[in-house]
C-alpha cells in the first residue's frame, strides 16, 4: 500500500518535472526559429547590445539537451538537433523577445483573436509581458523589464500626469540607463520614425541605444 | 485552462495595496495605490502599478523636491517578486513584503537618510543633463557650492555638445541657469525652498 503511494507520488513528481522541462523546451526550442534567416535583421540589431546580454545568458545552461529532446513533441515540427543545444545557450535577448512575440501571436490565433486591431494588440502585449516575466522567473533574470512607462527622461512615478508619457514594451538594462528598447508590433502596426523619436525623447535615450521593432 | 489577460480595475488594485499598509504605517497614502514620505530634498515613494498583463507591480523611487522633474533610484523587485498576478497574491504576499524590506534602497523600514540617499544618487548618476542638473541642486542644497558650480558647468557643456535637446532637457538647462543665478546672488536656499513648495504640492495635493 505504502509502496503504491510512493510510486504514485514519484509518478506525480515525474509528471510535474516533465511539465517544467517542457515549459523550458517551449522557449529554448524556439532559438531555432529565432536564428532562422527570417530574423537575421533583428538578430544583428540585437547584437548591438550584446555586451549586456552575453553576461546574462551564462547561467542558462538549464536543459538545452532536454530542449532538443522535446522540441518536436511541443511544436509538432521536425527535430532540429543541429541548432537547438548551442543556440539555446547563445540566444540573445533580441532573439528571446522575438520568440515571445511569436508565441503571443500564436496565443492570439488560438484564442480566435483578430490578427489586427488595437484591443487584440493590447491583449497580446499583456500575454507577451506575462510570458517574458515567467520565463525570467524560471531561468533567471535577463535584465529585461516589461511595460515600463517614462516621462521626461525618467521612469514614470505615481502622481505625475500620464499625459505625454510613453509606455515601453521591453526595456533592457538599468531603468535609468537602458541598453536597448524592444517594441512589439502585432498586426499591421509599424514603428515609425516619429514613434522612435517619441520613445527616445520620453525615455531620454542616447543615440546609441537601439529601439527595435519586434514582429511575430 | 485558457489564459485570460485582463488588467485589474483601480478598485481591485486598491484592495491588494491595502494588504501592504502595515509596512507603511508612518507613511502617507497616495491615491490608495501607493505610499510616500518626505525628507529634506527627497520624497520616497512606493506604489503599485496596474499592468496590462493583469498583474500588479511594486515600485520604489526617490523624487527630488528641490527641482522639477528629478527622480532617481527607480527600482523594481527581483524577478521572482516583480509582477504579482491576483491568483498568486495570497501565496506571494509574505515573500513580496520581505522583498520590499530587503531590496528597496534606501530602506523603507529605516528613516530616510538624506546623506545616504545623495551618495546612492551620486553613485548611479550618468553623464546626462538630468543627472548633472539634479546633482547641482543637491550640492547647492547641502551648501557645497563649489561642487554645485562644477555640476552646473557639466550641464552647460552637455547642452552645448548635444545637437538637439529634448523639450524637457531645455527646461532643465533653463532651471539650472536659474540656480546658477541664485547661487551667484547668494539666494540659493530661497530658490530651492520655493521649488520644494511647488513639488511638495504634487504629493500633499493627492493625499487623503
Amino acid at each position: 500500500m505504502e509502496s503504491a503511494a510512493k510510486k504514485k507520488n514519484s509518478l506525480a513528481m515525474g509528471v510535474i518535472g516533465t511539465m517544467i522541462v517542457w515549459a523550458s523546451a517551449l522557449l529554448f526550442s524556439s532559438a531555432a526559429n529565432a536564428s532562422s534567416a527570417s530574423h537575421v535583421g533583428l538578430k544583428s540589431r540585437a547584437e548591438v547590445s550584446g555586451s549586456f546580454t552575453a553576461k546574462s545568458v551564462e547561467h542558462l545552461d538549464a536543459n538545452p539537451i532536454n530542449a532538443t529532446r522535446y522540441y518536436d513533441v511541443l511544436e509538432g515540427v521536425a527535430l532540429e538537433c543541429t541548432v537547438a543545444p548551442s543556440s539555446a545557450v547563445q540566444r540573445t535577448n533580441g532573439q528571446l523577445v522575438q520568440d515571445i512575440a511569436t508565441r503571443a501571436e500564436a496565443w492570439g490565433v488560438r484564442r480566435g483573436l483578430s490578427t489586427t486591431g488595437s484591443v487584440e494588440g493590447t491583449l497580446k502585449h499583456g500575454y507577451a509581458d506575462r510570458l517574458l516575466t515567467r520565463y525570467q522567473e524560471m531561468f533567471g533574470s535577463r535584465g529585461l523589464s516589461t511595460e515600463v512607462r517614462y516621462a521626461n527622461g525618467v521612469p514614470w512615478r505615481e502622481g505625475v500626469p500620464l499625459k505625454g508619457t510613453i509606455r515601453l514594451d521591453v526595456v533592457e538594462g538599468p531603468l535609468n540607463n537602458p541598453t536597448a528598447i524592444f517594441d512589439y508590433k502585432f498586426g499591421n502596426a509599424i514603428l515609425s520614425p516619429n514613434r522612435i523619436n517619441q520613445i527616445r525623447n520620453g525615455a531620454g535615450l542616447g543615440p546609441n541605444v537601439p529601439v527595435l521593432p519586434v514582429r511575430p | 485552462m485558457a489564459i485570460k489577460i485582463k488588467p485589474m480595475t483601480k478598485a481591485e488594485l486598491r484592495r491588494y495595496v491595502a494588504s501592504y499598509e502595515l509596512l507603511f504605517e508612518d507613511w502617507s497614502k497616495q491615491d490608495g495605490v501607493g505610499f510616500f514620505r518626505l525628507s529634506g530634498p527627497f520624497a520616497q515613494q512606493v506604489w503599485f502599478e496596474n499592468l496590462r498583463s493583469g498583474a500588479y507591480r511594486p515600485v520604489m523611487t526617490v523624487s527630488m523636491l528641490i527641482m522639477q522633474g528629478g527622480a532617481t533610484l527607480h527600482q523594481f523587485l527581483d524577478i521572482k517578486n516583480r509582477d504579482i498576478l491576483p491568483r498568486d497574491h495570497d501565496r506571494k504576499h509574505e515573500s513580496v513584503l520581505n522583498a520590499m524590506q530587503g531590496e528597496f534602497r534606501p530602506s523603507i523600514t529605516e528613516p530616510l537618510d538624506v546623506t545616504e540617499t545623495i551618495q546612492m544618487f551620486v553613485a548611479q548618476a550618468t553623464e546626462r543633463i538630468l543627472d548633472a542638473s539634479s546633482l547641482a541642486s543637491l550640492y547647492a542644497y547641502c551648501g557645497n557650492l563649489a561642487k554645485a558650480n562644477e555640476s552646473i558647468a557639466i550641464v552647460r557643456q552637455l547642452a552645448k555638445s548635444k545637437e538637439e535637446l529634448f523639450d524637457w532637457e531645455q527646461n532643465l538647462v533653463r532651471d539650472t541657469e536659474s540656480l546658477a543665478t541664485a547661487i551667484e546672488s547668494g539666494n540659493q536656499e530661497a530658490y530651492l525652498a520655493a521649488n520644494r513648495e511647488i513639488e511638495m504640492a504634487r504629493f500633499t495635493g493627492k493625499t487623503y
